[in-house]
């Protein structure tokens, strides 16, 4: 028997499907050669892995799961009622008249601020003075490093 | 309880009939999908799929075929399509797989090494059976996963026995070939 048929019908004799003389055959070939002994210990290996694969464990809390995943899907094609409608117009009423109430309140407390500010002028700032004041906090300005150096010569 | 009598209780809403059609099914499915997914997180996803479906279309379940038929029907087509939606993602997952190889470092102790020749092993054979095209593949995985006969892979895939007989012939045919070529190299 050459190595060619022991190639092809590796699976056919793991299943048993090889019977009679060829099943013979097929045995004695492989205590003779050992490259086809190792390539068949591979290959039965490889597909035994079927039998180790059916082999499995079913998850006892399969069904508390599945229900409530289906409780969820449930829940989510329920139909809407006229009722998280209301509560959704409700909502977005109420979020516009804070913001009116805001804009509002806005352009009183602005028109009181500008009649006070033009009755009390001479409280008032001018821009001149508050810049002059802010220059003496700039140090760099008021003492450059320039003056130093010169003062240490 | 016969499963007739469960399904029609379950198109009533009765819950314990659910339950107790799950129980019988469960791991029939669950088989069905390892064959397909080869992994039992994915497998276990998927049975919830396929009881999903079920419980949202046994209203439209006629009689016209058996009632395993049909559930092997949903769990084939929920795998296949979890298969194509995941293909595109597979060359991500080989890339996250063999930089998780090289975190671990070199294996020691012989028992490692032989899990990992097992998973070698395991691996080429997914890969070949993966590798079969659509009709061959789910005819041998019904065959050999869930031990059904040419008669009832028949039934689901709506075909001839002959055909199911040509489909597991090729099928094993193209393993082997996958399989010796691999291993002759190896």
């Amino acid at each position: 028997m050459k190595c060619k048929f022991v190639h092809t019908n590796m699976i056919n004799f793991i299943e048993g499907e090889i019977t009679g003389i060829e099943k013979e055959e097929f045995e004695n070939h492989l205590k003779e050669c050992v490259g086809c002994t190792e390539l068949f210990k591979q290959v039965s290996k490889a597909y035994s892995a079927i039998d180790r694969e059916k082999e499995i464990e079913p998850n006892p809390f399969f069904f508390t799961r599945l229900e409530q995943r289906i409780a969820g899907l449930e829940e989510q094609s329920k139909p809407h009622t006229l009722m998280p409608v209301f509560t959704r117009a409700l909502r977005t009423l109420a979020a516009t008249l804070v913001i009116a109430v805001g804009i509002l309140a806005g352009v009183i407390l602005g028109s009181r601020f500008t009649n006070e500010s033009v009755a009390g002028d001479q409280d008032v700032i001018s821009d001149q003075e508050f810049y002059a004041g802010s220059t003496y906090l700039d140090e760099l300005q008021s003492e450059p490093i320039e003056y130093y150096l010169l003062k240490e010569e | 309880m016969e499963s007739s009598e469960l399904i029609e209780k379950i198109k009533n809403n009765d819950q314990e009939a659910f339950r107790q059609f799950v129980d019988r099914y469960y791991p029939l499915v669950l088989r069905t999908c390892v064959g397909f997914v080869h992994s039992l997180a994915d497998a276990e996803d998927l049975a919830q799929e396929v009881f999903v479906e079920v419980y949202k279309s046994v209203g439209r379940f006629r009689k016209e075929s058996k009632i395993s038929t049909w559930i092997y029907r949903i769990a084939v087509n929920k795998s296949l399509n979890f298969i194509r939606d995941n293909k595109k993602f597979s060359f991500f997952s080989s890339i996250e797989t063999l930089l998780r190889k090289e975190e671990s470092g070199a294996l020691e102790s012989n028992e490692d090494v032989s899990s990992l020749e097992k998973d070698e092993s395991e691996k080429v054979l997914h890969k070949a059976i993966d590798s079969l095209p659509k009709n061959q593949r789910i005819a041998f995985t019904l065959n050999k996963y869930d031990d059904l006969s040419y008669k009832e892979v028949a039934e689901i895939m709506d075909v001839s026995i002959a055909s199911v007989e040509s489909l597991i012939h090729r099928a094993k045919k193209n393993l082997q070939k996958k399989l010796v070529g691999y291993f002759r190299n190896y």
